[in-house]
C-alpha cells in the first residue's frame, strides 16, 4: 500500500471530520435543537415576509401608535409604553436563562433553579400581558376580519403573528417547567450533563428573539 | 466508537423485542424505512388508480363506464364521472404522487434505511423521533384518505392548492372539508417531514463511523442529507402558508381572497388580500420539494451505477458540487412557476436566469453518469436498469425544462400538456425509477432474499416503453395549446383532433399500469420465496455490504463497527484481489486502527 | 465550555445593552425623524438585538465557525423571499 494512503488515513483519523466524532464540537441534540431553530425561523420569516407584502400593498395600513396605547391601572394613554414594557420582560427573562445555564454548568442545583424560576415567572408574566393586550383590543373592536382602525388584514396578521408566538412562549414554558422538575430531581445531576438545561435554553433565546423582530417590524415601523 | 455510538448501542441491546415494538412502533431505521416503502407502495397504487380514471375519462368523454359507478359511487352516477370530481381525482393524483408516493418512498424509505448502514452508524441519532416521524406520516395518510369519503368530496384545487378556489368554501365542492382535510393532513406531513430531516442531518454529521469523512459517504447518503437540508427549510414556509389558508378557510380572514369577489350572483365581503402571495409561498415550498423527491433518486442512480458498471464514480466530487448547486438554486427559482401570474417583467427575469442556470449542475450529472458507463463492464441487473431509465427520462425533462425556465416560451406553454409531460418525466417518472432503482438494488439488504432478474427486466422494458408512449404526445398536444386540467376535448376543434392519440396515451396507460403487477408480485413473492441472498450480492465497496448476516438485526453490526479507509466507489482497481476494494478492508494499512 | 463563556459578568453586561437600545428604539420615534432614517435606525437596533441574543445568549459567538456558518447562512434564503415579495408588493395592489 501506498505510504501516502497511510498518512492520508492517519490525518482523516485525526481530523474532526474523520467520524466517530463531533464535527461541529456540539453534541447531536444541541445541533438539532440549532437547526429546528433554523427551521421555525423559516416559518416566522414566512409570516413576516407575507406582512410585509400587506403592509406595502394596502393603503391605510393603521399607525400602531395609535393602537396600542392602553396600560393598566394608570389611565393615562400610553402609546406602545406597554409593549416596550412586554419586551423588557421577555428580555429578562432570556438573561435568566443564560444564568440559570451558567449556573447549572457549574453544578450550583439551588442557583439553577432559581434562575429558572424567575425565567418562568417571566414568561408567565408576558403571556398574562398578551393576554391583556388581545383583551384590550378586541374590546376596542378587533376581530380576524375587521378593526376600527383601517384595513381588516393588519388585526388578521396581529393575531396571527402574535398568537403564533404566544404558542411558542407557551409550550417553551411547558419545556421549561419539565426541565425545572428533572433538575430538582436531579436527573441532569445522574447523568452529568446539564446539556438539557442549555438546550432548552437556545429554544427560549431564539422565543425571546422572533419577539424582538415582531416588536420592531410589526410595533415599531 | 464515539460515546454517542456506545450509549446508543446499550439502549438497543437492554431493548426487548415484542411483535409490537419490533413490526409495528418499532424504532429500528430498517423496520421503520420497510413501513415508509409498504405505505408508499400503497398510496403508489392508490394514485395510479386515480390516474387510471382520469386517462380513461379524457380517452372516452360522455360514455357509460360501469365501473366507475361500482368503484366510485356518488362521483360518477351512471357510469359518467362528473367534472367536479374529475379536477378532484387530480388534485389527489398529484397530492399523493407527490408527498405520499415520491416524498415518502424516497426520502422516508431510503433515508431511513440507508443512512445508518451507509455511514457505519447503529441506528438514527434519534430513534424515538424517527419513529413518530412515520406515525405522523401515517396520520396524515388516514387524513388524506379520510377526505375521499366526506360529503362534498375530496380537495379539487390542484396539489398547488391555489386561492381563492381552495380558500372559499363555498366555491366549489371540493373546496369544502375536503380541502380542509387535505390541509390538516399537509401540516402532519410537515411534521413528520421535519422530524425526519432532523434527524438525518445530525446523523449524517454526528454519528459516521470512524474514518467516514464527508467525502467518503456514498452518493446517495450525501444525496438524502441535502434533501433532508431542503425539507428542513422548506417545509416550514408551507407550514406558514397552511396557516395562513387555514385561516381563510375557518375563521374568514382575507390572505389570500381578493377583493370584490363574485361567488355565482353574489358579491363576497372580503377585503383586500392577495392570491399571489400563496403563489410565491407555496413556489417557495414547491420548488425545494421537486429537489427533495430528484436528488435521493440522483443519488440512488449515481450508486447504483457506479456499482453495476464497475467503475468508480465518474467525477465524484462534481457529483456533490452538483446536488449542492442544484439545491441552493431551487431556493431562488420559485417564480418560474409564475411567470403569467402577472408578475413585473424584471423580477420574472430574474428567476430566469437562475433557473437555466441549474442547468448546468443538471447537465454535470448526466454527463458524469454517462462517462462513468462509458466502457465500464455493465452488469444489466433491474437496478441497473432502471438507474440507467432514470438517466434516460432525466435527459428528456431536463430538456423541456430548459424551454419552460423561459419566460417567453413559457407564456405560450404554461398549462397546457407540455407542462404534464415535463414534470411526468423529470419529477415523476424520474423519480419513481429512482425508487425501483433503490427497491431491486436493496431488496437483498432489507428482506435477506433475491428479486427475480428476468421479472425485473420485464417489468423494467414495459414500463419504461410505457413512460415514453404515455408522456412524449403530450409535448404534441402542448405545443398546439391543448389545456390541462380539462375534463373533456370535446368543445373545441383543435383539441377534438387530439382524440385518437388521448385514447392511444389511455390504452399505454392501463398497459403500463397493469405491467405494475410484476412488480408487485415480484416484490411480495420475492419476500417470502426468493433465492437466500449473499451477503455482497452485486460485489458492492459500501458499508451496508459488511453486516455479519446479508439481513442485519438492530444495532446493525454484530460486533465492532468496522473503520473506513476508502472511498466509496472503488471499482475495478488494480491491486486488489477482487475487482472492487470495501470501504472497510485495511489491507496496507497496518494495525493503525487498534491505537 | 471555558467559564469565560458562562461568566455572569459578560451576562449582565450583555443585559444592560440590551436594555440600552430596546429605550433608545422606543424614544426615538416621538423625535420626528424622516421616515427612512427612522425605519433604518429601528432595523439595525432590531439586528443588534438579535445579534447580541445569538451571540452570548445563545454563545453562537464562542462555537465553531462551522456551526456559525451553517447556521446563519440559511437565513439568506428567507430573506430573499422576504425581499422579493417586499418587491412583487411595490409593483402590484391589491
Amino acid at each position: 500500500m501506498n505510504h501516502d494512503a497511510v498518512l492520508e488515513q492517519k490525518k482523516i483519523m485525526e481530523s474532526e471530520w474523520g467520524g466517530g466524532k463531533a464535527p461541529f464540537g456540539v453534541s447531536w441534540r444541541k445541533y438539532m435543537m440549532w437547526i429546528f431553530i433554523v427551521s421555525d425561523a423559516f416559518t416566522f420569516g414566512a409570516f413576516l415576509a407575507a406582512y410585509g407584502l400587506f403592509r406595502v400593498t394596502s393603503a391605510g395600513w393603521p399607525d400602531t401608535y395609535e393602537v396600542f396605547t392602553a396600560f393598566p391601572f394608570i389611565g393615562v394613554e400610553a402609546p406602545m409604553l406597554f409593549v416596550a414594557m412586554m419586551t423588557f420582560i421577555l428580555i429578562c427573562s432570556s438573561f435568566t436563562m443564560a444564568l440559570a445555564v451558567s449556573a447549572s454548568y457549574k453544578n450550583d442545583r439551588t442557583k439553577a433553579l432559581k434562575f429558572l424560576g424567575l425565567t418562568i415567572l417571566g414568561g408567565s408574566i408576558f403571556i398574562l400581558c398578551q393576554v391583556y393586550e388581545w383583551y384590550h383590543i378586541i374590546h376596542d373592536g378587533a376581530t380576524m376580519t375587521s378593526n376600527p382602525w383601517g384595513v381588516p388584514l393588519f388585526s388578521a396578521t396581529f393575531f396571527m403573528i402574535t398568537g403564533f408566538h404566544g404558542l411558542h412562549v407557551l409550550s417553551g414554558l411547558i419545556l421549561l417547567t419539565i426541565t425545572a422538575l428533572k433538575v430538582k430531581r436531579g436527573f441532569y445531576e445522574r447523568r452529568g450533563s446539564y446539556e438539557g438545561v442549555e438546550i432548552v435554553g437556545l429554544y427560549w433565546h431564539f422565543v425571546d428573539l422572533v419577539w424582538v423582530f415582531v416588536f420592531t417590524f410589526f410595533y415599531l415601523l | 466508537m464515539s460515546s454517542e455510538q456506545a450509549s446508543l448501542h446499550v439502549d438497543i441491546e437492554h431493548h426487548k423485542e415484542s411483535f409490537i415494538s419490533k413490526y409495528i412502533f418499532s424504532y429500528d431505521h430498517k423496520m421503520i424505512g420497510k413501513q415508509y416503502m409498504i405505505t408508499a407502495l400503497i398510496w403508489a397504487l392508490i394514485g395510479m388508480g386515480l390516474s387510471w380514471v382520469m386517462r380513461i375519462q379524457l380517452a372516452y368523454p360522455g360514455q357509460q363506464i360501469p365501473i366507475f359507478e361500482t368503484l366510485l359511487g356518488r362521483y360518477a352516477e351512471g357510469g359518467i364521472l362528473a367534472p367536479e370530481y374529475y379536477i378532484a381525482m387530480m388534485t389527489m393524483h398529484g397530492t399523493i404522487m407527490v408527498f405520499f408516493v415520491l416524498t415518502a418512498g424516497l426520502v422516508g424509505t431510503f433515508g431511513n434505511f440507508l443512512i445508518p448502514l451507509q455511514i457505519g452508524a447503529r441506528d438514527m441519532a434519534f430513534p424515538l423521533i424517527n419513529m413518530l416521524s412515520y406515525w405522523t406520516f401515517f396520520l396524515a395518510s388516514v387524513v388524506m384518505l379520510l377526505s375521499f369519503f366526506v360529503e362534498s368530496g375530496p380537495a379539487a384545487a390542484g396539489w398547488t392548492a391555489y386561492p381563492p378556489l381552495s380558500a372559499l368554501s363555498s366555491a366549489i365542492p371540493g373546496s369544502g372539508a375536503g380541502q380542509s382535510l387535505w390541509l390538516l393532513s399537509i401540516a402532519l406531513f410537515i411534521v413528520s417531514s421535519l422530524f425526519g430531516s432532523l434527524n438525518y442531518i445530525v446523523t449524517v454529521l454526528n454519528l459516521r463511523t470512524k474514518g467516514m469523512t464527508l467525502g467518503r459517504m456514498p452518493l446517495t447518503v450525501w444525496a438524502v442529507f441535502i434533501a433532508a437540508i431542503l425539507g428542513l427549510l422548506a417545509f416550514p414556509v408551507l407550514l406558514a402558508g397552511a396557516i395562513m389558508l387555514l385561516l381563510d378557510k375557518h375563521l374568514a380572514t382575507s390572505f389570500f381572497i381578493p377583493a370584490g369577489l363574485y361567488v355565482g350572483d353574489a358579491l363576497l365581503s372580503y377585503e383586500g388580500g392577495s392570491p399571489i402571495l400563496w403563489q410565491h409561498i407555496f413556489w417557495f415550498f414547491g420548488h425545494p420539494e421537486v429537489y427533495i423527491v430528484a436528488l435521493p433518486a440522483l443519488g440512488i442512480c449515481s450508486e447504483v451505477i457506479a456499482t453495476c458498471a464497475r467503475k468508480p464514480l465518474f467525477g465524484y466530487k462534481a457529483m456533490i458540487a452538483s446536488l449542492l448547486a442544484i439545491a441552493f438554486l431551487s431556493f431562488i427559482v420559485w417564480g418560474h412557476h409564475m411567470f403569467v401570474s402577472g408578475m413585473n417583467p424584471f423580477l420574472g427575469s430574474v428567476f430566469v436566469l437562475t433557473t437555466i442556470l441549474i442547468a448546468v449542475p443538471s447537465a454535470v450529472k448526466v454527463f458524469n453518469w454517462l462517462t462513468t458507463l462509458w466502457r465500464g463492464k455493465i452488469h444489466y441487473t433491474p437496478g441497473m436498469l432502471f438507474a440507467m431509465g432514470l438517466v434516460s427520462l432525466f435527459i428528456t425533462g431536463g430538456l423541456t425544462g430548459i424551454f419552460l425556465g423561459n419566460a417567453p416560451i413559457d407564456i405560450q406553454l404554461h398549462d397546457t400538456y407540455f407542462v404534464v409531460a415535463h414534470f411526468h418525466f423529470v419529477m415523476g417518472a424520474a423519480a419513481l425509477f429512482g425508487i425501483f432503482a433503490g427497491i431491486y438494488h436493496w431488496f437483498p439488504k432489507m428482506y435477506g432474499r433475491m428479486m427475480s432478474n428476468m421479472w425485473g427486466r420485464i417489468h423494467f422494458w414495459l414500463t419504461f416503453v410505457g413512460i415514453y408512449l404515455i408522456f412524449f404526445p403530450m409535448h404534441f398536444m402542448g405545443t398546439t395549446g391543448v389545456p390541462r386540467r380539462y375534463y373533456a376535448f370535446t368543445e373545441f376543434e383543435y383539441t377534438m383532433q387530439y382524440g385518437g392519440m388521448n385514447e392511444f396515451i389511455t390504452i399505454a396507460t392501463l398497459i403500463t399500469g397493469a405491467a405494475q403487477v410484476i412488480f408487485l408480485v415480484n416484490f411480495f413473492g420475492s419476500m417470502f420465496f426468493g433465492k437466500k441472498a449473499e451477503t455482497n450480492p452485486w460485489k458492492a465497496a459500501t458499508l451496508e455490504w459488511t453486516t455479519d448476516d446479508p439481513m442485519p438485526g438492530h444495532g446493525n453490526w454484530k460486533g465492532e463497527i468496522p473503520t473506513v479507509y476508502r472511498g466509496p466507489h472503488e471499482y475495478s482497481t488494480p491491486d486488489g484481489k477482487e475487482d472492487f476494494i470495501l470501504q472497510t478492508d485495511s489491507t496496507g494499512f497496518g494495525k493503525m486502527d487498534k491505537e | 465550555m471555558s467559564k469565560q463563556e458562562h461568566s455572569k459578568k459578560v451576562y449582565i453586561k450583555v443585559w444592560i445593552w440590551l436594555l440600552a437600545i430596546t429605550i433608545a428604539g422606543f424614544i426615538v420615534s416621538p423625535l420626528g425623524l424622516p421616515g427612512w432614517l427612522h425605519n433604518l435606525f429601528i432595523v439595525i437596533i432590531a439586528l443588534m438585538k438579535g445579534g447580541l441574543i445569538v451571540a452570548y445568549f445563545m454563545h453562537l459567538k464562542f462555537e465553531r465557525l462551522s456551526l456559525i456558518y451553517s447556521i446563519l447562512l440559511p437565513l439568506i434564503l428567507i430573506v430573499a423571499l422576504a425581499v422579493a415579495l417586499l418587491y412583487e408588493g411595490t409593483t402590484r395592489f391589491l
